[in-house]
């Protein structure tokens, strides 16, 4: 089931009653989330409900193992068992042609043609995120930073909590379970937040990435016909259309998740209002960034090891986070084109430079500051080709055809198949929303502070209520779902 | 809770009355293009009518008001419009009667009341949606649970919702009241309302029309064509109450059967040509006067 469908519409209002009607009884209370979650799912698959039970049901018999064993090589190998099955998972269904494809043209740059069939694999949607949930909650154990849940009911609630299980953000059983083991009591200010939350996540889907998307799509499937305007527009387009889409997925889900008195973690903290990329990745998918972080950067030695480890580590945990997104060389051009532009900020020592927000305290930045943010925003702009492109070589000519084309080309427009009133459509929408978060930076999310006037408010949610309804079209599907 | 429930209340309250008077500068037909040329042609026309065809194109090709008029002696006036099916018929019906200047209408003949599919290719579309009212709802779901047509329920509801909310329509509404208005063209007015496939054919040399036309003539040519069976026509005087429409004099007849089979009349699989549309009415129309003779006698 889409956020951004008639069907979650009429889902969301039959839960919450539900759901708060069952307050008094915890174990009712998850069972019902549990269900809910399982049908919300199932209306995407439910033949792939199954992944999820079983690696559900692994990674909860794992841990109480874990807690029963003090023997540390049984201990590790428990660990392997939970990260060989859903490693395995993952390898299988996200990886395995990709492998297959490299492997082979491996092969035929010296002359040999393996006979390897790639399968038809569907990706199980969200694979990526709850795989990763459950790999937290088995070394969370190992490492003695958890207690394993004894309540299957309230584990596989944990596992399956359908605001954020198909497309993050990655919660820790730290921060989630717990929630989910004790009484939720139902607070007014954050039900408001969360409906509000809500809201700024579909307007951020609906009405600019999905219209972003009419830009985008047909400029990089046929971008040799394309001059400089065109291509600039296709690569900035892309940029807010993937933040939009993201970050407005995350906003629904912990809107929803305040609904259901769950807090979740924040996801997206204004990325691109950056001043370097280490910022930029300390407020980009940070539920992501913490995991590879936590998981397997400290463990690697982070940067409390010799210069040249700490180079490695950055190689590897960019690469890595570049290949989560998917089975293509270009994730990994892009983690690669990101780890380039980090290096340099840690050698300098400058990686932890911009820890507050652009222009703290005041209403607009210096000179310097929007230099800063509009440098970073062109370097991450210019890695989202790569990550756009269907290969590596097709990111460099799209690159190429920015700097050789350079003439203007009035017919842009109609070679996109958009009306002009579409473009000004989408700079005034994209404009009022970097406005609006500007405001509310300091903020979890961009409506986190609003006047206080309530007619104002109600005028300003009607505003962006009909926006979004005229927008709506119930079908596209968030990016993010194929990762 | 309760401040909560009652501020989401008042607030959908003041966002259901926004779209409310937001849909109320549109006039209850907005969403069928054609339909809004006949009836504001009728509404600016001189000349009225005692009768009304409507239903979908098999009404709009297939029936002749002037021809009828001719043999009966009623003036009439076809109301048809291409894939207009029976909740949308209805949906018309009962705005159309309900306006002052077609409370006096004797009669009312529809053709086509099968209930349209919804298929994945015009879901969401303004033209599935904007006549979604709670009558036609409730009559919707109500006829789609019968046949276990679960999924067709469902799509209903989805269609309501999305009119209801003024899902995708806003731009069209403002887009409608931007547009110049297209007149009804002068060659339907002045067959009053009809046209058929073959004139449609010559004028707008539309490719589908003629591949369809062509596809159907090779059908007859090759002997592969689905053959039928003729039945003479029915009138069933339909029950407005069933209907959910409240008219004090109107009768609303449901014309059955096709009581023409031979392939020459047809202009493709499913529709009459010109010479089939008059034998067609003809036929129609000695019908209703015998039936008005009887009802004198």
């Amino acid at each position: 089931m889409l956020f951004n469908s008639v069907e979650f519409l009429l889902f969301l209002p039959i839960v919450f009653t539900i759901y708060w009607a069952l307050s008094k009884k915890l174990i009712l209370q998850n069972i019902f989330l549990l269900t809910a979650s399982y049908f919300f799912y199932g209306l995407w698959d439910y033949r792939f409900l199954s992944l999820i039970i079983i690696s559900s049901l692994l990674d909860f018999i794992i841990g109480l193992q874990l807690k029963k064993h003090h023997s540390q090589r049984i201990r590790k190998i428990l660990l392997s068992i939970s990260l060989l099955v859903n490693l395995g998972f993952l390898l299988v269904f996200k990886y395995y042609n990709f492998f297959v494809d490299s492997f082979v043209s491996l092969f035929q740059q010296f002359g040999y043609e393996p006979s390897i069939t790639t399968l038809k694999i569907v990706l199980p949607v969200g694979i990526s995120f709850y795989t990763f949930q459950t790999l937290s909650y088995s070394i969370d154990i190992y490492r003695n930073k958890l207690e394993p849940s004894k309540s299957i009911l309230n584990f596989f609630t944990y596992v399956a909590f359908f605001p954020q299980l198909v497309a993050g953000p990655i919660e820790r059983a730290i921060n989630l379970l717990p929630q989910i083991e004790r009484k939720r009591v139902f607070d007014y200010k954050n039900a408001k937040l969360g409906l509000r939350q809500i809201l700024w996540g579909l307007f951020k889907k609906v009405v600019i990435a999905d219209t972003c998307a009419m830009f985008v799509d047909p400029i990089f499937a046929d971008y040799t016909q394309f001059s400089t305007v065109g291509l600039v527009a296709g690569a900035v387009f892309f940029a807010i259309q993937i933040y939009c889409d993201f970050s407005g997925y995350s906003d629904i889900a912990i809107g929803v998740s305040k609904l259901l008195g769950i807090e979740l973690m924040q996801n997206f903290s204004f990325p691109y209002f950056s001043r370097d990329i280490a910022e930029f990745w300390r407020r980009w998918h940070i539920s992501l960034s913490t995991w590879f972080r936590d998981y397997l950067y400290i463990p690697l030695g982070g940067s409390r090891v010799s210069k040249a480890l700490q180079l490695r580590n950055i190689f590897i945990i960019f690469l890595v986070s570049g290949f989560w997104h998917g089975a293509n060389w270009t994730f990994i051009f892009w983690g690669l084109i990101h780890a380039l532009c980090y290096i340099p900020l840690l050698y300098l020592k400058k990686n932890r430079k911009n820890l507050n927000v652009v222009a703290e305290n005041n209403v607009i930045a210096k000179p310097i500051e929007f230099f800063e943010v509009i440098k970073t925003f062109i370097i991450v702009t210019f890695a989202w080709v790569f990550f756009r492109a269907k290969n590596i070589k097709e990111g460099f000519d799209y690159i190429v055809g920015i700097f050789s084309n350079t003439f203007y080309d009035e017919s842009f427009i109609s070679k996109v198949g958009v009306k002009h009133q579409d473009l000004y459509i989408i700079i005034f929408f994209t404009v009022l929303m970097f406005i609006i978060e500007w405001f509310n930076r300091s903020s979890t999310f961009g409506l986190g502070k609003l006047p206080n006037s309530k007619v104002l408010r109600y005028v300003f949610y009607v505003f962006l209520c009909l926006t979004v309804l005229e927008f709506f079209s119930g079908k596209s599907e968030f990016i993010y779902f194929q990762f | 809770m309760k401040k909560f429930l009652l501020e989401i209340l008042i607030f959908s309250f003041i966002l259901i009355l926004t779209i409310k008077g937001i849909k109320s500068t549109v006039p209850f037909y907005w969403g069928n293009k054609l339909m809004e040329q006949k009836i504001e042609y009728l509404e600016s026309s001189d000349s009225k009518y005692d009768t009304y065809f409507i239903g979908s194109s098999k009404t709009f090709r297939h029936i002749d008001p002037i021809l009828f008029e001719k043999i009966t002696g009623t003036p009439a006036f076809n109301l048809g419009c291409s894939g207009m099916f029976a909740l949308e018929t209805e949906y018309m019906l009962d705005n159309f009667l309900s306006k002052e200047s077609f409370k006096n209408t004797k009669d009312i003949y529809v053709q086509n009341t099968d209930y349209m599919i919804i298929g994945e290719q015009n879901r969401h579309t303004l033209r599935v949606n904007y006549y979604m009212d709670t009558k036609r709802l409730v009559r919707g779901v109500n006829y789609f649970i019968g046949q276990r047509e679960y999924s067709q329920a469902y799509y209903h509801l989805v269609a309501f919702i999305e009119n209801q909310l003024c899902i995708g329509q806003i731009s069209e509404i403002i887009d409608y009241k931007q547009k110049d208005k297209r007149n009804l063209m002068k060659m339907v007015a002045d067959q009053n309302g009809f046209y058929s496939l073959e004139q449609d054919l010559k004028i707008g040399k539309s490719k589908q029309l003629e591949n369809r036309h062509n596809r159907y003539l090779k059908s007859v040519e090759n002997n592969t064509y689905t053959k039928r069976k003729a039945k003479d026509i029915r009138l069933v005087e339909l029950n407005k109450g069933e209907l959910g429409i409240d008219t004090k004099g109107t009768k609303i007849w449901q014309i059955q059967n096709n009581p023409i089979a031979d392939p020459k009349y047809y202009f493709d699989r499913g529709h009459y040509n010109l010479e089939g549309a008059k034998k067609y009415t003809k036929q129609l129309a000695h019908l209703v006067k015998k039936l008005n003779e009887s009802k004198k006698q």
